[in-house]
């Protein structure tokens, strides 16, 4: 009896610690772009992921069609397999015409047994391309005495 | 009076000798109202008449010399498209709306002005929707005005060397430039650039490789703005090179030695080293010329005379005839080989000089060597000092195969960012803050420059497709192989 | 009309028009040699302080650039030939060691033509011979082997051996010796003066590989070579 009853102990442990595990995010894993919780302009999204172990990871790409506290995802692209091996490597990706909205990014790292071990999430909002001209910082056409002032800076220094 | 036979056959031969005298007699004329001596004749020899020369129109004039290095567009959103500028048409265009004749029109039409801007006015400029034009060589601002205007603008002279030309869609009035001084300047153009406009619409469309500068993929801890592509399918394939000639092949070796000392061949001595390597020498050091056993051609000279140093332009045209002596682009064999302006620094020696190196394109890839480049000129108070050639010879069909996919580049630099790190440390390459910081990584992805894919050959005469990694302002390359990443050698200048 | 007298006429004035700008050209070409003479050189160098103990060649003749070959022996070669060579006689006169000497080149494969004999030395009983390579009359500067006998065995073969491998086609016309006399006096800045023992046309190899030899050719041109104050050589272009 008592031995089962340890049995049983262990394996709610495994069980517990495992579903804890799957839930944390890697430590050797960094999703550098798109920073989490970013806001960046559409057209092109470049993804990379950090890498720092030998180790295969699959990468998606969501879209949140819901709202924050009710998600309905939308895949973009799924389960792309990467091995990395090296200690040290990226997986590099762009992803074309996004449109605004909210996106994650997914990135499962795969036991050898082609389980997930740990997930980690980036959040990205994408927004609408600025236009170029509200953008614009240059509008000078200077004059001489702009001119001037910045050909004696030159001689003179600061 | 009838002759007999005998006297017809006597006055045939009188006629003879009248015409050898005469014709001897107005030779001796030559001679002497023409001052020719012996030495004269015996100097001229066949050798003079089979001087290779290649004609003027075949060799590269300045403008098509001067061109970028290569032109990125911006999407406005931080995705950019890179190409050669003989793949685009937005630099010096047929209609004469491309960047160099807008900013050629505004010289020649004097509205031309230049105003000094902040980096972070000049990066605002390019985060937009734009196009950069970028020059991997020192091309002197005021030297680049004489070329596409009539006469360069008097604030040319503060204006340093043209690092980067951008025309962004929000300022489209203006050009704006970066000099190797990393000054950075707003330029009134005297129309606006609605073609360049259109181009850059055109060109973030296109299906090619998109690059994002290198801090996108690293993070906030590197600051590096280089471009790098995200994925590449290429199409290059290593094959087999040729080299110019075989060292020793000594009779060969004196033809080619002719064409640096031509009049004075005969009193040049040649000596032979063990390792076949062959030195000519005319004056003890005054000019030599070395072929070695790479297939390099060395030429040395010690500059004569006190002329005055020229400008970077006119030493071009200096150099420019030089190379067009030596055969200009053709190998050996008789192959046409693709040039491009490599690198080039004016005022290199401290005394007005100027200094060209030129690379050789397979395809639309650059072919380099691990040690040598295609051609460098040296012009220093007006002749040409130092002249290096590596030329080699290649079937440019066996060079492409079948598109498949090369490793990341920034995997590239992951894979190997020790072997680069120790490489710059054994170099003396690393300053000594640099030597401090404890992620090698990011010490080596922040002082990249260029990232770019080519060819490279070394001593085993095979030229393989690689990533080439640039440091340095091209002092140091580093070399990878394109598929899988593994090291292939480095240059350190 | 006469057509053949008139001929005849024809080529005899054409054959002494002929012979007179001929000998025009060749009495013009003469007088563009040196405009200086030997007595006159002499009394500009002594006015430098410059004395020449010694004849001053008259002849130059025009020479061929010549290509010359190092060649070189291992160690172990030369000393197993010498071993397998009998000693000389008693004898022992300079002919006997050249004999002997001329013998063991012959075995070595020195091209006999080339090798001239210069001087010997004894001392004690060590007995040195001195060779150069001479082609044409010609000493080639920077070539010398020496012989030496300890004893009447031969010991030991050494020096700086080249031998003729190419004759370039052209004839280069040589200078005269008095032209460089001319030559040494106008770059010569010393106070002290000099005296000159000794002027002769050699095959030179210039300065820079004088020192270093570890190549396998080079091109030997003819240089005057002007010694003096007891040692000291100064070379001069003889073109």
């Amino acid at each position: 009896m008592k031995k089962l009853v340890a049995l049983v102990v262990m394996l709610a442990m495994l069980l517990l610690s495992t579903t804890v595990a799957f839930a944390s995010p890697d430590p050797n894993i960094t999703i550098v772009n798109p920073a989490n919780s970013t806001t960046v302009t559409s057209g092109s999204l470049l993804i990379s992921v950090k890498i720092a172990k030998k180790q295969t990871v699959r990468v998606s790409l969501h879209k949140n069609n819901g709202t924050d506290s009710n998600p309905a995802w939308q895949a973009i692209f799924t389960n792309a397999s990467f091995t990395s091996k090296n200690n040290l490597s990226f997986y590099t990706r762009k992803a074309e015409n996004i449109s605004p909205g909210k996106y994650r990014v997914k990135v499962d790292t795969i036991r050898s047994d082609g389980n997930p071990i740990y997930v980690t999430y980036s959040n990205v909002t994408i927004k609408e391309n600025v236009e170029a001209d509200d953008k614009a910082a240059y509008n000078g056409t200077g004059g001489t005495a702009t001119f001037l002032q910045s050909l004696l800076k030159s001689i003179f220094g600061n | 009076m009838k002759r007999n036979p005998g006297e017809k056959l006597t006055g045939r031969i009188k006629t003879v000798i009248i015409a050898v005298l005469s014709l001897s007699m107005v030779l001796l004329l030559c001679f002497f109202w023409f001052n020719i001596s012996m030495k004269d004749i015996q100097s001229f020899s066949i050798d003079n008449l089979t001087r290779v020369q290649v004609n003027e129109s075949d060799m590269l004039s300045a403008s098509e010399t001067f061109v970028p290095s290569r032109i990125s567009f911006n999407a406005g959103n931080g995705a950019y498209r890179v190409f050669n500028s003989d793949e685009v048409n937005c630099w010096a265009t047929e209609d004469k709306n491309g960047m160099a004749d807008l900013l050629a029109a505004s010289i020649d039409e004097g509205v031309f002005f230049a105003e000094e801007i902040t980096m972070k006015q000049y990066e605002d400029m390019k985060n937009t929707a734009s196009i950069t034009a970028i020059f991997d060589y020192g091309l002197p601002f005021k030297d680049f005005c004489s070329l596409i205007a009539e006469k360069p603008p008097q604030e040319s002279d503060y204006i340093g060397a043209i690092a980067e030309v951008s025309f962004s869609t929000a300022s489209t009035t203006n050009l704006f430039l970066k000099d190797n001084q990393n000054k950075y300047y707003g330029i009134t153009l005297s129309k606006p650039g609605e073609y360049l406009s259109q181009c850059v619409n055109e060109h973030n469309t296109k299906n090619t490789v998109t690059y994002f500068p290198m801090d996108s993929y690293l993070g906030e801890a590197i600051s590096n703005k280089t471009l790098v592509p995200v994925e590449l399918n290429a199409e290059l394939n290593d094959f087999v090179i040729q080299r110019d000639f075989d060292i020793k092949d000594s009779k060969h070796i004196d033809e080619l030695a002719k064409r640096f000392f031509s009049e004075s061949f005969d009193f040049v001595r040649k000596i032979e080293e063990e390792s076949g390597k062959t030195v000519y020498m005319y004056g003890y050091g005054r000019r030599i010329l070395i072929a070695d056993v790479d297939g390099t051609l060395e030429y040395k000279m010690q500059a004569q005379g006190d002329a005055g140093s020229l400008s970077y332009l006119q030493a071009f045209e200096v150099a420019r005839a030089f190379i067009n002596r030596q055969g200009g682009f053709f190998t050996e064999s008789g192959q046409e080989l693709k040039p491009y302006l490599k690198d080039g620094e004016y005022n290199f020696d401290k005394s007005g000089g100027s200094r060209f190196v030129f690379g050789i394109k397979c395809g639309k890839y650059p072919l380099l060597s691990a040690s040598s480049d295609a051609i460098v000129v040296e012009v220093s108070k007006g002749q040409v000092t130092y002249f290096k050639k590596c030329f080699v010879s290649f079937s440019e069909s066996n060079a492409t195969r079948e598109s498949r996919q090369a490793m990341s580049a920034i995997n590239v630099i992951a894979k190997n960012y020790k072997e680069i790190y120790n490489v710059m440390e054994q170099n003396m390459l690393l300053g000594e803050d640099e030597k401090k910081k404890a992620d090698r990584f990011s010490v080596v992805s922040d002082k990249i420059e260029n990232m770019s894919y080519g060819y490279v050959f070394g001593g085993d005469n095979i030229a393989r497709s690689a990533w080439i990694l640039t440091y340095d302002k091209q002092d140091f390359q580093m070399y990878f192989s394109l598929y899988d990443g593994e090291f292939l050698g480095y240059r350190v200048n | 009309m006469d057509w053949t007298k008139a001929k005849t006429i024809l080529i005899v004035a054409l054959l002494l028009a002929n012979a007179f700008l001929i000998f025009t050209y060749a009495s013009a070409n003469k007088s563009e040699q040196i405009a200086i003479n030997e007595e006159e050189l002499i009394v500009l160098l002594e006015n430098k302080n410059i004395f020449i103990e010694t004849e001053i060649p008259q002849e130059h003749p025009n020479l061929e650039a010549l290509t010359i070959m190092h060649t070189e022996f291992s160690k172990e070669e030369i000393e197993a030939l010498i071993a397998s060579v009998d000693p000389i006689s008693d004898g022992k006169s300079q002919d006997d060691y050249l004999q002997a000497v001329e013998e063991f080149f012959g075995y070595l494969g020195f091209p006999s033509e080339y090798v001239e004999f210069t001087y010997m030395e004894k001392n004690k009983d060590i007995t040195t011979l001195f060779f150069k390579t001479r082609v044409n009359g010609i000493d080639v500067d920077v070539s010398d082997i020496k012989c030496v006998f300890e004893g009447n065995k031969i010991k030991e073969i050494d020096g700086n051996i080249f031998w003729p491998k190419e004759f370039l086609k052209k004839k280069i016309d040589t200078s005269s010796a008095v032209e460089a006399l001319l030559s040494f006096f106008s770059e010569w800045s010393g106070d002290e003066g000099a005296i000159i023992s000794k002027i002769e046309l050699v095959y030179w190899i210039g300065d820079e590989y004088n020192e270093n030899i570890d190549y396998l050719s080079v091109t030997a041109l003819p240089a005057w070579k002007i010694t003096y104050d007891e040692g000291k050589k100064i070379y001069i272009d003889a073109f």
